[in-house]
């Protein structure tokens, strides 16, 4: 009686990059979110969370702001805790191909699609803040809405994959067995 | 010497404490008031806002759009 088991050799079909991806552009979220907040809300100082509403002229208000801001990088927190366990569950996936050029372009695409969005609701729509605060709306709101468009190019450019950058986990396992 | 560094002390660690949301000092209840006010909701919803349309947009992109699942040649 021959006993009947699964080839090494053979690969799962169809392959997939887009767990892969998914979870690349969610880490891309979180952490430009965490950027935005690190680079403008605390190193250059130049707007916090509700800086058009509560501008920044009194401790009170500065501890306001601060306040906001922690609710912001608690939920950018949340988000790149979820791009951490997306990436986890995409690399033990049989069926999911492992491009580095790929993921790396879907973090790119995830920073730049938070830019777009921050950027519309919350310098254009609501006017809570804007990149810098003391000029009111201006170019650099344009600029980091800009930012973001091109991360997305980019992002996409990379994310496509090319014949040498395929690999799922199966096939290093086979090239490992050889 | 000892007086000094005492000094330094009071003035690097004392006053940021003193405006802290639940430090029980005049700024830290104008802190509290100034959190806690009639726009409360408001900024909850505006500062948290992004973040569902970024779910949606990834989740858009884990389930549904693009061509994420093709053969390899």
């Amino acid at each position: 009686m021959t006993e009947i088991t699964a080839s090494p050799r053979t690969p799962p079909s169809p392959r997939t990059l887009r767990p892969l991806v998914s979870a690349g552009v969610v880490l891309g979220m979180g952490m430009g979110g965490f950027l935005d907040g690190i680079l403008f809300h605390q190193l250059l100082q130049t707007h916090n969370m509700l800086s058009a509403r509560r501008p920044k002229d009194s401790i009170a208000n500065i501890e306001i702001n601060m306040f906001w801001d922690g609710l912001f990088h608690s939920a950018t927190w949340l988000l790149t805790a979820a791009g951490i366990a997306m990436l986890w569950h995409a690399l033990r996936r049989d069926d999911v191909r492992h491009c580095g050029a790929s993921f790396i372009g879907a973090t790119l695409a995830g920073w730049g699609i938070f830019n777009l969005v921050e950027g519309v609701i919350d310098h254009f729509l609501l006017n809570i803040h804007h990149v810098v605060e003391r000029l009111g709306q201006s170019v650099w709101d344009w600029a980091y809405l800009a930012s973001g468009v091109v991360l997305i190019g980019v992002g996409i450019a990379l994310i496509r994959p090319g014949p040498r950058r395929i690999a799922t986990r199966s096939d290093r396992l086979i090239h490992d067995q050889e | 010497m000892p007086r000094v560094i005492l000094c330094i002390m009071a003035m690097t660690m004392a006053a940021p404490a003193l405006a802290c949301p639940i430090c029980d000092t005049a700024t830290g209840q104008q802190v509290r008031s100034g959190i806690v006010d009639s726009h409360f909701a408001f900024n909850v919803v505006a500062t948290l806002l992004p973040f569902p349309i970024l779910i949606a947009i990834a989740a858009f992109i884990h389930f549904g759009g693009g061509g994420g699942r093709r053969s390899i040649p």
